[in-house]
């Protein structure tokens, strides 16, 4: 019954946010039900999506071990480390906020923080299906002037949030996602 | 269609591992489930806001916002909307599409575009676990400078 009622707290904010969307439904009807209807979709689309992906990061994370991934990602892999850091973040699938739990996952395994960005760099911009996307909805010329663009940005704010984060902060991080995973 | 091949891919995947070692991939398993459901309030939550967003923030005001002619505003206006709202590219493209159709220029839409994937106000909550305040600030921070830089450039490339 406690841990019931813990797991339930955790659960508070979506309540509230759920009451807050039903208060939405009787004040505001059009607006209400479309909220509704979205996120009713984007729920399944997610519940749809985390389960294959996180299974797929979990056997690397099994597989994968911390020496391997410190060699092509760690301190000292350099090019090839930003390199895999990249593809990694381009398979991956879903939205930014799925990511964040992976990468926990990698600077446990001793990825550098500055690889992490950029894997969540790549994740956010170039993912395969996002380029694929792209280049149908807004034309291929237009697709690759954005990629292009893009990789600079990410390598770019990468580089400079690993300039510009303190060695204490890095190793805060660091537990830190001890103690998340 | 592409959650079909990420199945695919997924399966394939677990099917070796257990093969190959069925303790390991159990281990897999639990992990990937423990982390879908210590994550998933925090996802929920973001879920609902921004369901609700997206269906205030339709189309037809958003054109009204960053359409025709807006201008140095409508970049400014596309920047802060970007960056609030969190929506799946299968909801941004169209959109940005349907805005140029509508009249808006390259310039906005990039900063629309831009600003949607790569900052987070409302996932801020969500990083912040995993990757710490100062960090997380910065992250955005930045992306957002050159977010605003890169639009303005590909707006002129392009205009």
């Amino acid at each position: 019954m406690n841990t019931f009622l813990k797991d339930l707290k955790k659960y508070r904010w979506v309540l509230i946010l759920l009451i807050l969307v039903l208060l939405l439904v009787l004040i505001v009807p059009d607006t209400g039900k479309k909220a509704f209807s979205t996120i009713i979709e984007t729920l399944i689309d997610m519940l749809l999506v985390i389960p294959p992906i996180y299974i797929t990061f979990a056997l690397l994370d099994v597989w994968v071990d911390r020496d391997t991934m410190i060699k092509y990602m760690g301190e000292g892999s350099e090019i090839k480390g930003t390199f895999f850091a990249f593809i990694l973040g381009s398979i991956g699938v879903g939205p930014i906020y799925i990511a964040f739990p992976i990468s926990n996952m990698l600077i446990n395994k001793g990825v550098t923080l500055h690889n992490v960005y950029i894997f969540l760099g790549a994740w956010c911009t170039t993912k395969i299906t996002l380029v694929l996307f792209e280049c149908t909805s807004l034309g291929l010329k237009y697709m690759l002037i954005r990629l292009g663009f893009n990789i600079i940005g990410v390598i770019l704010v990468a580089w400079l949030l690993d300039k510009t984060t303190t060695k204490k902060e890095k190793q805060a991080i660091i537990e830190n996602s001890h103690l998340v995973v | 269609m592409f959650t079909i091949i990420l199945y695919i891919i997924a399966i394939i995947l677990l099917t070796v591992s257990f093969f190959a070692n069925r303790s390991k991939t159990k281990q897999a398993v639990k992990s990937a489930f423990h982390s879908v459901v210590d994550s998933l309030p925090l996802f929920l939550c973001i879920l609902i806001i921004m369901g609700t967003l997206l269906s205030i923030l339709d189309n037809d005001l958003i054109s009204q916002l960053i359409g025709r002619d807006s201008g140095v505003g409508g970049m400014a206006i596309a920047a802060v909307i970007g960056s609030v709202a969190l929506m799946p590219s299968i909801v941004a493209f169209p959109m940005a599409s349907s805005l140029l159709d509508a009249g808006a220029g390259y310039g906005q839409i990039t900063m629309f575009l831009s600003t949607v994937m790569m900052v987070g106000v409302l996932t801020l909550p969500a990083e912040i676990k995993s990757l710490r305040l100062s960090t997380t600030i910065k992250r955005n921070l930045y992306f957002l400078v050159y977010c605003i830089i890169s639009a303005f450039i590909i707006g002129a490339i392009l205009s």
